[in-house]
């Protein structure tokens, strides 16, 4: 038996102590450092993976001979028989969304509302089932003009994401389906707001209180960014003996099946934390300033008030005198009778 | 050589669509190697991926998984009376 394992003299834990230690060290160190200066460490990841990245890429989208033939020509003529199918349906309903599209620009026209932004194609390199990360990469980074916080798009009007982290040539897009995500959405139907919370999987969800009618197929829009259709309630969970109930919502098109997305050159206004506290502060001291309007009428209700308590006063200052004359003629009388 | 190949593949498999199998062979790597390289890795790919920002989950993991197997690890392998390792 033991001429078939292979045996190693030396003293194992000696040599591994030390060497964990330093690595230890090292790491944490490093880990700190990062946390610290995350851009820094993103530059230097960037450069240092670049080579990785660009034969991934190259491998993944690239149209030359080797990489078509390891993808296989059957995804390929997967890819057209999907495209042509969607190209099937979307003729089919081309007219009414011309229609409706030219319907809501003239409304918005009309109200003075920000119209569409300028938009970047990009390709999805990898999809969050293919990331250490629930993001989504795209091929279109700083060098295009894509900023953090620029809206990510499917079709004309369906926000699926903001760009959270963008270098040279690629950026990552965090999607409201990320466990975590938070925003405010608007549903179409029983028309309220509610906040739509990611559950991961290409799901969100919203949470409203037990009587709103709520259904399937009902549209949830995202007002924070401009012309922001989410998608649509897809699912229903209600327990009457719950107070709440939940909408689970998700895009019209599956976030695994994405190939290109656009991406709005206009950032949404992203405020830190600092600013926020500004904004509280000074409307608090804006409450504390009283317009000049309040403060005479105020005023004139204290100048009436204290005519009608000096008016109290002095009536009640005729009341005390008799009835102290009528306590001195009572004692007079009681007096007389013990006489 | 086969440990820089297998690091590689570990890397390439990292940022693509081979994540499971990278996966598979960073725990087989980290048993047959040392593999406190592998926390340098993860750390440039929390970096690769804009991690920092928030929180570097890849590299706190791969930190606590590099280091309880090589802590686990003497406790798995056979020793000889000789104080021979046997792997």
């Amino acid at each position: 038996m033991k001429k078939y394992l292979s045996t190693t003299k030396g003293n194992y834990h000696r040599t591994s102590r030390k060497s964990y230690r330093g690595w230890l060290i090292g790491t944490i160190t490093l880990i700190c450092f990062g946390l610290i200066f995350p851009w820094l460490v993103s530059s230097v990841s960037s450069t240092v993976l670049y080579p990785i990245n660009v034969t991934a890429n190259w491998f993944k989208t690239s149209d030359s001979v080797f990489p078509v033939y390891v993808r296989s020509r059957t995804e390929l003529i997967a890819e057209l028989e999907s495209l042509k199918e969607q190209m099937a349906t979307s003729a089919s309903t081309r007219l009414s969304v011309d229609r409706l599209l030219e319907e809501n620009m003239q409304l918005r026209a009309m109200a003075n509302a920000g119209t569409s932004t300028e938009r970047l194609l990009a390709r999805v390199i990898a999809n969050p089932s293919k990331l250490a990360y629930d993001l989504l990469q795209i091929d279109r980074g700083t060098d295009d003009g894509v900023v953090v916080g620029s809206p990510v798009y499917t079709g004309m009007d369906t926000v699926i994401g903001v760009v959270v982290h963008t270098a040279n040539s690629y950026a990552f897009v965090d999607l409201f389906t990320t466990s975590g995500f938070e925003t405010t959405a608007y549903i179409v139907g029983p028309n309220v707001f509610a906040t739509l919370e990611g559950m991961g999987g290409g799901i969100a969800r919203v949470k409203l209180p037990q009587g709103v009618p709520i259904a399937e197929g009902q549209l949830v829009i995202l007002p924070g960014v401009s012309s922001g259709v989410y998608g649509e309630i897809i699912s229903i969970e209600n327990l009457p003996t719950q107070p709440e109930q939940y909408g689970y919502v998700a895009p019209p098109v599956s976030l695994s099946s994405l190939r290109y997305v656009s991406v709005s050159l206009d950032a949404v206004n992203v405020k830190d934390k600092s600013e926020i506290g500004d904004e509280i502060r000074s409307a608090i001291r804006a409450q504390m300033v009283l317009d000049d309007n309040i403060i005479s009428s105020l005023s004139d209700i204290a100048e009436e008030t204290e005519e009608s308590d000096s008016e109290e006063v002095e009536s009640d200052v005729v009341v005390a005198e008799e009835e102290e004359s009528d306590t001195e003629v009572e004692v007079f009388e009681v007096v007389e009778e013990v006489n | 050589m086969t440990r820089i190949l297998l690091f590689l593949l570990i890397t390439w498999g990292m940022l693509t669509q081979f994540f499971w199998f990278a996966f598979a062979v960073t725990v087989w790597y980290v048993f047959r190697y040392a593999g406190y390289e592998l926390m340098v890795l993860a750390i440039l790919i929390d970096g690769y991926y804009g991690a920092f920002f928030s929180v570097p989950l890849l590299s706190i993991a791969t930190l606590i998984f590099v280091l309880s197997v090589n802590v686990m690890k003497p406790s798995l392998l056979m020793y000889t009376e000789k104080n021979e390792m046997v792997s």
